[in-house]
């Protein structure tokens, strides 16, 4: 900390060395306050700005003061170019100092604030580094605080669903992933607490393999980011990100309750942290004795518990739906001097009940279910989970360390072990009672990642992040084949340099990457053991900027290409794919699949309003798909469409527009609209399971004054309008696409304040009038409707 | 300050010490050992075993089977119906056992006993074709066939005039049919086909056929002579 103190300090004196006064005095510094810990924005924190050293402006003595929102958000107007201190202070929190440099018309800073129990020294934080957002040119929503407490106790894909332009494909109620612009699978990457989740993503009945509870941000960046994380972040990237670990002495925690009515889902989260800070004996650069080994440790121990029984549609239950998972994680940090190193370890044990109507013996079943306006399962409730089912366990252990380099620049370098075992139990018993309880299907996939990268100083005009990535996996697999056993190698490097100018950002990126393949199978003529090998390679670029026109307007536009390799599953695969009642049939002859996608959006932010309009394009060449073969294929239970793996020329274009206007400081009222368009040139159809148009409005009231027990209260409805996906093509579907549905919410909440506790409360009803409806992208929309109301109540306890 | 001078290299040491080991460790072989395809749930093969009730030595068997790829697949080549005929006397009673085969395992397994055991969540459903009658099981829909020799759609016609009456019973209240055991009564001459499906029905058998899944469909050809 003695070494974070003094670069911040050189840092400081260069600024002041380049402090030329501007030559007008229009420029403004805004951001948000937020807890650190949580991401929640502190509405009331107080901000003092002060000019630093020799720029003219307010003085220390009398600094100009500003008050944040009621979503944190603060503005400071009419600055001149120099070098400024911001004092951010709220009660219960450390004080906390930040040097900023105001150079062009707007400049962000947000500002995250400690808990400080007990103590409100001031504490002073060198540089924190935030989150780093890759590209600014791209389009990026981050769930926290408030409007993450309220999607707890859903999986991955349900939370971000209320994301512009974020849909989720299920499979039943159980399952699901999120879809970016219409992409997802193998062309959304997930990046889990800095990690690529590496599972078996391929198959849209495999859900992510993520407990959103270790995550105190969800992120969505929306576009194509191969250039950061490499291939397969097509439509784009989900980041899972927890918070820091502490760096101020305490121990600390949170307690996370979630009660559900449907399915009567209960869910318990909670971690301890604690930490031993580094910077208590500031000795350490005055040449003191270091203090203990403990200096600089921090942990943070984290579990969840989530169970539920059978979901209930508007008007029966959905036989076997339940789901058991047990979570948890550990997090040790260690920080002396210019290094922090970080182990990290989750384990992710997930059981999860398909819904017993979904059982088909072949097509025929399927279409005599489709006929049905309800399914014939038993109509009762049960926590029990039966066949069929699936069973994953997701194990990551990650290996980080940062050196800050003098002169402000570091150097990362993670390494990740990751291992997925994935089981599938079908409808039945194996028929051989000497088998045992064995699964239809294993898969044990085990990933090693490697990633180093060196990032410039972030403050400076120019900076440069360069890095290269490494990544081995195999897969076996045991029982039935779907898909092979497979042995894989990845490379790759990339650089990516960024121009802030006054008004005008700009940045551009390279990338290489290389792929080799080995799938290890029999042969269906020969019976013996084949091994063939595919190798692949793709150079990806990116190039965009934002412009600042203003205070509170502002353009990006963005350039990308992408690429992704075609997975086993689209060689190799050769088998039934029984809840989808396909016969899948793989290509080895396919080649890389390669997008190229523009988005551009205006972004308009002021105390009142607050709006982004952005439109996409996403044009890809041998684009992989199952295209409908119009063949047929008989097996002992009947018969079996033939979808053979394809690429084909296609396009998505889309436009996401998204307004938050306060008429009062109270109200709130939102509105989103995400429109898609899929076409595929090659078949020259529409492409299937593109997103819906979708249309949600809210309005939100803010109850209670400054003070009083109910000060942070709200009361809210909202409405999500999805339309019917009419462009659907003309075969490959076994029936047309549900009708127009419109469901309503409500949702209140309040923050107790019991002393030195806090409590934060809240009740959300989805679906409120209990409406039935069948969702496109629900997979199992064929055998039922979808899940009917649900009211959640929400209980979050920090200490 | 100097004090950290040399440090951030040897500080480094160990994570890459722990990555070089962790990337090592790695490196087995174990994909490159293929486990052979075993499908849990696999049927190959049908036997009806027909006795005539009043003559024990007058008895025939017909099978049908579909043998599996080293994938877990039908082979290309089909199912073998070759030995799936039925040659009855006219206005006869048989007794009937349906017999079960798994023989991608070795020793071929009898799925036969083993739906006895679970004979509350399974069921045999016998569709003589052509029929006058309301058909038992439903006609193929969309792009389904019945499974050969059946042809598809199935002949019209004078019908087969056969019979078949599940004589066995699961343990379910009230106790309904399971079809192992059968008992096939004859009319006049005539000719056709019968299917033999097993549907799997977990927590929903009633006795009928739409609740549940298609676990075996099987076609054999009929003389009633």
């Amino acid at each position: 900390m003695g070494l974070g103190l003094l670069l911040a300090s050189g840092g400081l004196s260069r600024a002041w060395g380049q402090g030329a006064p501007g030559p007008a005095c229009a420029l403004s510094v805004a951001g948000r306050v937020l807890d650190q810990r949580t991401g929640e924005p502190l509405p009331g924190a107080v901000l003092r700005l002060s000019a630093a050293g020799a720029t003219a402006g307010p003085s220390a003595a009398s600094p100009l003061t500003e008050a944040a929102d009621a979503d944190g958000h603060y503005h400071f107007h009419q600055l001149c170019a120099g070098s400024y201190v911001v004092r951010a202070s709220f009660v219960g929190y450390a004080e906390q100092v930040l040097a900023v440099e105001v150079r062009g018309r707007l400049t962000t800073l947000d500002i995250k604030l400690k808990a400080a129990p007990g103590q409100l020294g001031e504490v002073r934080v060198a540089g924190e580094q935030p989150a780093a957002t890759p590209l600014v040119s791209q389009s990026q929503t981050t769930l926290s605080g408030a409007a993450l407490q309220q999607t707890r106790g859903q999986n991955l894909a349900t939370a971000l669903q209320g994301i512009t332009g974020v849909y989720s494909i299920q499979t039943g109620p159980t399952i699901a992933k999120p879809v970016i612009h219409g992409l997802y699978g193998n062309r959304v990457l997930l990046l889990n607490n800095g990690v690529r989740q590496e599972g078996q993503q391929w198959a849209n009945d495999h859900a992510p393999e993520i407990d959103p509870f270790t995550a105190t941000r969800l992120s969505v960046i929306k576009g194509a980011a191969s250039i950061r994380y490499g291939a397969d972040a097509i439509g784009g990237v989900v980041l899972v990100e927890p918070a820091a670990l502490p760096d101020t002495a305490g121990v600390g925690g949170e307690v996370n309750l979630v009660g559900m009515t449907n399915g009567r889902l209960g869910a318990a989260s909670a971690f301890v942290q604690q930490a031993f800070p580094a910077d208590t004996a500031l000795g350490a650069g005055r040449g003191q004795p270091r203090a203990g080994l403990l200096r600089g440790l921090s942990y943070r121990v984290q579990g969840t518990l989530r169970r539920a029984g059978t979901a209930r549609a508007a008007n029966y239950y959905l036989t076997n739906t339940g789901l058991a998972e047990r979570n948890y994680s550990l997090a040790l940090g260690y920080h002396r001097g210019i290094v922090r190193t970080e182990l990290f370890f989750s384990r992710f044990d997930t059981q999860l009940g398909i819904f017993a109507g979904s059982e088909t013996g072949s097509i025929n079943d399927l279409l005599a279910a489709i006929e049905r306006p309800r399914p014939l399962t038993p109509d009762q409730f049960t926590y029990a989970i039966s066949r069929p089912y699936q069973a994953v366990v997701h194990q990551l252990f990650k290996a980080k360390a940062t050196a800050a380099l003098p002169g402000g620049g570091r150097v990362e370098a993670t390494y990740a072990r990751q291992t997925d075992a994935r089981s599938e139990y079908g409808s039945q018993l194996p028929y051989n009672p000497a088998l045992g309880d064995v699964p239809d299907l294993f898969l044990s996939l085990t990933s090693h990642t490697l990633d180093v990268a060196y990032l410039t100083p972030a403050a400076g005009v120019w900076s440069v992040t360069a890095g290269l990535s490494g990544q081995t996996q195999a897969n076996i697999r045991q029982y039935q084949y779907l898909i092979p056993n497979f042995r894989n190698y990845g490379a790759g490097a990339f650089v990516l340099g960024k121009h802030r100018g006054e008004r005008l950002t700009l940045e551009g990126g390279l990338r290489y990457d290389y792929r080799w393949l080995r799938a290890f199978l029999t042969d269906v003529t020969t019976g013996r053991v084949i091994q063939p090998t595919t190798v692949y390679q793709a150079v990806t670029g990116t190039v965009g900027g934002l412009l600042a026109l203003g205070p509170s307007l502002s353009l990006t536009a963005n350039l990308a290409t992408a690429w992704r390799p075609p997975t086993v599953n689209e060689l190799y695969a050769a088998g039934v794919h029984q809840s989808a009642a396909t016969y899948e049939l793989g290509n080895p002859d396919l080649t890389k699949e390669q997008a190229y996608n523009a988005s551009a959006s205006v972004l308009y932010t002021t105390a009142q309003l607050e709006g982004e309009v952005g439109g996409y394009v996403n044009y890809f060449r041998n684009y992989l798909y199952l295209e409908p073969s119009g063949r047929y294929i008989r097996t002992v239970r009947g018969a079996y469409p033939v979808f053979d793996y394809t690429q084909a020329e296609v396009i998505f274009r889309g436009l996401d527009a998204r307004a938050s206007y306060h008429p009062t400081q109270r109200l709130t009222l939102t509105s989103a609209a995400s429109l898609l368009w899929a076409w595929n040139y090659s078949a020259n159809d529409y492409l299937i399971y593109a997103p819906p148009n979708r249309w949600q409005n809210s309005v939100r009231l803010n109850l209670g004054g400054p003070a009083g027990i109910f000060r942070q209260s709200y009361v809210g409805v909202n409405n999500l309008l999805v339309a019917r996906q009419n462009r659907t093509p003309a075969s490959g579907d076994y029936a047309p696409a549900p009708a127009a549905y419109n469901l309503w919410g409500a949702e209140a909440g309040t923050i107790l304040h019991a002393g030195p506790r806090v409590l934060d409360l809240s009740l959300t009803v989805s679906n409120l009038f209990n409406r039935e409806y069948r969702d496109y992208l629900n997979r199992f929309r064929y055998y039922a409707a979808d899940l009917g109301q649900n009211i959640q109540l929400r209980l979050r306890v920090p200490f | 300050m100097t004090a950290f001078r040399n440090r951030p290299a040897r500080l480094l040491t160990g994570p890459a010490l722990l990555l070089a080991l962790g990337l090592l460790a790695g490196c087995n072989k174990d994909e490159e050992v293929v486990a052979p395809s075993v499908a849990n749930e696999a049927i190959t093969t049908m036997t009806l075993t027909v006795t005539n009730a009043a003559n024990a030595s007058d008895t025939q068997t017909a099978t049908w089977e579909q043998l599996l790829d080293a994938q877990g697949n039908p082979v290309a080549s089909g199912p073998n119906y070759s030995q799936a005929n039925l040659t009855l006397k006219a206005n006869t009673t048989y007794n009937v056992a349906v017999g079960l085969l798994d023989k991608t395992q070795t020793p071929t397994f009898n799925v036969g006993e083993e739906i006895q055991e679970r004979a509350n969540i399974h069921s045999f459903f016998f569709q003589p074709l052509p029929t006058s009658q309301a058909l038992v099981i439903p006609a193929p829909t969309g792009a389904d066939t019945y499974p050969l020799p059946i042809p598809t759609p199935a002949p019209t016609g004078n019908p087969l005039n056969l019979t078949v009456n599940r004589t066995d019973r699961d343990t379910n209240n009230p106790a309904l049919p399971v079809g192992l055991s059968d008992q096939f009564v004859t009319g006049a001459a005539s000719t056709g086909y019968l299917r033999v499906v097993l549907r799997h029905q977990p927590n929903v058998k009633d006795g009928t056929y739409a609740p549940g899944s298609t676990d075996f469909d099987a076609g054999f050809k009929v003389a009633v002579q």
